[in-house]
């Protein structure tokens, strides 16, 4: 009988060795940065089932990664206002290249890669200029620097790339910062958050602005569905009292949406989103807030909230399969809908900021 | 110099009014349909306020001076032109200590460990002799309003670790982190 490892070594030897890919990292359906109890960091690749396929050490706290669309390679981004990424082989466990923003440039903590997986694109914070920047890496070169161009605004966090070849997709969130002064927000009074569709190579080609008595509702962090729908997650940095709605969607050419609960439901998200997730069937919306512990889910097509769920510190959120799979800094790993949610694992961690879904190989 | 004085003085005027013709009434009595619901939402509005206040201090009215130890920044000190710069530090640090210790009222230890932090970061404004923050280009001068940043930021995280618990903050891995 031809076992996988001679079959493997024959390929081997006759030279049609086949490229690694996710299959061969145990196919994991999404990844993870998380903290675990030695106080230590690892990014760590998730089953649709919830279970660790492996976990992978990180130099520092993590925010989000980017997965490669097809190799089993992964970039962890240092925690904002880190200068750090890396390339993390997901077969090998081994950090293969270190990505340093360039002098005067650091991450903001997001990535996305180009569809055939020749370019990553990475934000950045042009932070002397105050300008948003996005860096352009060659996947092909070794994740060699060969360009970048302005992201359209003032603190671009997450960064998707439009299902279709259709560009990217950048939430500006309109925070200036400087690393010099930490995460101290330079700029409320004036800020001016926008979502931009830019072209691959830096061309503008769509801006959406939110009307002026919400300049300061920061657009953060994405998901696109199949169709190009985007969503969009908000945080807001004005008067509690004016409590506006933190969800918007958005198709390229058209108005935006925003989704919102009753006051009541809706004010148990205290002014945070931390991340947004599409279902895989494009009809339900979902963010996390942990701040207020909740999941909450909307009827996409009507807008409609169709439940509010409580799961203390609950931050990542992905697509999964039937349900969106969720994250916590419990180390809660589950399943949710418009239906309570399930708790699949609890692992000794703390699941950081963000779930990011691999594409199905 | 004089018109910024003015614009400075009509803000302050205009936050008074606002306190005491309204907002004040508002976080006093929460109610279903106003902007608190419980008194515990109020006090969690203080705590943001305390917080953002020892961040703006540390981080803004002394990181931003400081810059980096390769490119210190003394002329981007605030009210530098004034010569206010330490004396906003010293004025912050003292409401910011009324505020927190107004905050943890029924709970004694904490408002004796507060105290000590509150105190510790203020006898070392004091002796700074810097109103400025001119010396940050020296080491020694630098070193020392490096120590007064991280007394304040130590103020942050007992805040944060004692006092927001206390008001029922969340105060998780990803509720704290904030990105």
């Amino acid at each position: 009988m031809t076992s996988r490892r001679s079959f493997l070594g024959g390929l081997l030897a006759t030279g049609l060795c086949p490229r690694p890919s996710w299959a061969d990292a145990g196919s994991p359906a999404c990844l993870s940065a998380a903290q675990i109890p030695d106080g230590s960091y690892r990014l760590a690749g998730l089953s649709g089932d919830g279970d660790i396929i492996f976990t992978l050490p990180l130099p520092g706290r993590g925010h989000a990664a980017a997965a490669h669309p097809t190799r089993p390679e992964a970039v962890g981004f240092a925690r904002r206002p880190g200068t750090f990424a890396f390339v993390l082989n997901c077969v090998s466990g081994q950090a293969t290249t270190q990505l340093t923003a360039p002098t005067g440039r650091h991450f903001y903590g997001h990535g996305t890669y180009f569809a055939d997986g020749t370019l990553l694109f990475t934000t950045e914070n042009d932070f002397e200029a105050g300008a948003g920047v996005i860096g352009v890496w060659d996947v092909t070169q070794g994740y060699g620097r060969i360009g970048e161009f302005s992201s359209g605004g003032i603190g671009p966090h997450d960064i998707k790339l439009m299902p279709g070849g259709g560009g990217l997709v950048i939430a500006n969130g309109g925070i200036e910062t400087h690393p010099d002064m930490g995460r101290s927000k330079l700029n409320l009074a004036t800020m001016r958050p926008n979502l931009s569709y830019v072209s691959t190579t830096g061309t503008i080609l769509e801006q959406v602005e939110l009307p002026q008595d919400q300049h300061r509702n920061s657009i953060r962090h994405l998901a696109t569905g199949a169709d190009g729908l985007v969503a969009f997650g908000m945080q807001w940095q004005g008067d509690t009292a004016q409590n506006p709605a933190l969800l918007g969607l958005h198709r390229p050419g058209e108005k935006v949406r925003l989704l919102r609960a009753d006051a009541r439901e809706h004010r148990r998200l205290q002014g945070y989103v931390g991340s947004v997730a599409m279902s895989a069937d494009g009809t339900q919306l979902a963010a996390t807030s942990p701040r207020g512990g909740i999941v909450q889910v909307f009827d996409i097509a009507s807008g409609a909230p169709s439940g509010t769920h409580e799961m203390p510190d609950v931050c990542g959120l992905s697509t999964g399969r039937a349900q969106f799979l969720f994250t916590s800094g419990t180390g809660a790993v589950g399943t949710i809908d418009h239906e309570a949610p399930r708790v699949l694992a609890r692992p000794d961690c703390a699941w950081d900021n963000h779930l990011v879904d691999i594409a199905p190989g | 110099m004089a018109g910024h004085q003015r614009v400075h003085a009509q803000g302050a005027d205009a936050i008074l009014a606002g306190w005491r013709d309204g907002y004040g009434d508002t976080l006093l009595h929460p109610d279903e349909t106003g902007p608190y619901r419980t008194g515990d939402e109020a006090a969690q509005e203080l705590f943001k306020a305390l917080m953002s206040g020892l961040q703006v201090t540390s981080e803004t009215r002394i990181g931003r001076p400081m810059g980096t130890f390769d490119r210190p920044r003394p002329n981007r000190a605030e009210a530098r032109r004034s010569g206010r710069s330490l004396r906003h530090v010293t004025l912050s640090l003292t409401a910011l200590k009324d505020l927190g210790l107004s905050l943890a009222q029924g709970d004694a230890a904490l408002r004796e460990t507060l105290t000590q932090a509150f105190d510790h970061s203020l006898s070392r404004a004091v002796g700074l002799e810097d109103p400025v923050f001119a010396t940050t280009a020296d080491v020694q001068g630098r070193f020392r309003i490096e120590v007064l940043q991280q007394s304040i930021n130590q103020i942050r995280d007992l805040a944060t670790q004692s006092l927001g618990p206390k008001l029922g903050v969340a105060a998780g891995f990803n509720a704290l982190d904030g990105d």
